[in-house]
């Protein structure tokens, strides 16, 4: 289970990150899903191993989960049931702005940017996994940047939105002073 | 790198999964303890229904695409199905699985098994993006997932006729299908895209199924999708999650 611990280890953030910003971000239950569908793959490592793309097989896996109407109804939050947990850092949100914004896409511009960019997905693999071709994948993906600029970015007289790491080092070094 | 694309980048850089790799393997086991019994259910399940879910494919005048009733494609359904009601920890000892109905229907090359349960739903789609499971080509990949009642209190109602309750799942490739349960004596049933398209369901068990042209973000139905039931002498619409009945 070598190959599957590799696996969790190296992919599990990023699928969480392409689940939040393809689902819009605003369901609590999108951590469970990235959870259930890692779950899914190890109780069947072996068929998912061999498949031509095991990251997305788990992300659209992941997705579907986190879509699914019972699973917004009837939540579990599959993280206070483990009977050992990892010492975790606490949940570090995503800036409200960029969250925001990118909900507001239109559902496949949301897609193609979660898989391309949070992803890393290449546009041929995006493609593969959202069933469209890769011309597609090119104008969802610049439409989707073209809205997301003109939100996010700012004239020359307003303040750019800032990531939480940046906030954290703007504190830093403000408190430094 | 753009700088919106840094901007999106930087915002997520700091999402982490909190869940421990050593939780999936104890995820698994837990489940599996807990399923004693929705593992008996299946037992008299594949009793019942002679080794697979199969029960009574439903003949639709829909009916579009050819539905596998056999092969490759069928056996996963049904063994995938069969471990997912057995590992999974939402299907309840008390829930008593045994499907009542099992609804095929398909369209534009797609298929789906639904097998109903009292409290679960097993659905079974194909082909499925060349990214579900077995068997794995880009045309036959099938999709198994499992859908359980929203409702805590077993007694309730899962899917209600007079409220023409509906439920769904969408698929990232871009197609979702709907099940809706319209009033007793529905004739003919269909669903009304926002543009005015129409979709024709097919009825069975007191149950209208169909497939969107395109999928969206609700498992149920989303805004601007409604759902006309016909019975002999009423028309009942169910649109913005609301039924109105008035005479034909």
């Amino acid at each position: 289970m070598d190959d599957f611990s590799d696996f969790y280890s190296s992919r599990k953030d990023r699928v969480l990150r392409v689940v939040g910003a393809a689902s819009g971000g605003r369901d609590a239950g999108i951590e469970d899903a990235v959870a259930e569908a890692f779950a899914r793959a190890y109780a069947g490592w072996s068929r998912v191993s061999r498949h031509p793309d095991p990251t997305a097989w788990v992300m659209l896996t992941a997705l579907n989960i986190q879509r699914s109407w019972w699973r917004r109804i009837r939540r579990e939050v599959l993280v206070s049931t483990f009977s050992d947990p990892a010492p975790v850092a606490d949940r570090v949100d995503v800036p409200a702005a960029v969250q925001s914004a990118i909900a507001e896409l239109p559902r496949r511009q949301r897609e193609v940017l979660a898989f391309r960019l949070l992803g890393d997905l290449s546009p041929a693999a995006t493609a593969a996994a959202l069933r469209i071709s890769e011309s597609t994948v090119s104008v969802h993906l610049s439409r989707a940047l073209a809205t997301l600029r003109a939100r996010l970015t700012p004239a020359a007289d307003e303040p750019a939105v800032r990531a939480p790491r940046d906030a954290v080092d703007q504190a830093a070094r403000a408190a430094g002073r | 790198m753009s700088d919106i694309e840094t901007i999106i980048r930087e915002a997520y850089a700091d999402q982490v999964l909190r869940v421990p790799e050593t939780a999936l393997p104890g995820m698994v086991r837990r489940r599996r303890r807990r399923q004693v019994g929705a593992a008996l259910a299946v037992a008299l399940l594949v009793a019942v229904g002679g080794v697979t879910f199969a029960m009574r494919p439903f003949q639709g005048a829909n009916l579009v695409a050819a539905v596998p009733e056999s092969g490759a494609s069928r056996a996963y359904c049904d063994r995938v199905g069969a471990e997912q009601l057995r590992d999974d920890e939402r299907v309840a000892a008390p829930d008593r699985t045994l499907p009542s109905t099992v609804v095929s229907f398909g369209e534009r090359g797609q298929w789906a098994h639904l097998y109903l349960g009292e409290r679960v739903i097993v659905s079974c789609v194909g082909p499925h993006h060349g990214l579900a499971g077995e068997p794995d080509s880009a045309e036959t990949g099938v999709l198994v997932e499992i859908g359980t009642s929203p409702y805590d209190d077993p007694a309730e109602q899962w899917f209600k006729p007079q409220d023409m309750t509906s439920w769904g799942q969408s698929f990232a490739g871009g197609q979702s299908y709907r099940l809706v349960a319209v009033p007793a004596g529905t004739l003919r049933a269909e669903l009304v895209l926002a543009d005015g398209t129409i979709v024709p369901a097919t009825l069975a068990a007191g149950l209208a199924v169909g497939w969107l042209p395109t999928a969206d973000d609700q498992g149920l139905l989303a805004d601007g999708v409604a759902v006309r039931a016909y019975t002999r002498d009423t028309l009942h619409v169910l649109s913005d999650g609301e039924v109105k009945s008035s005479p034909r």
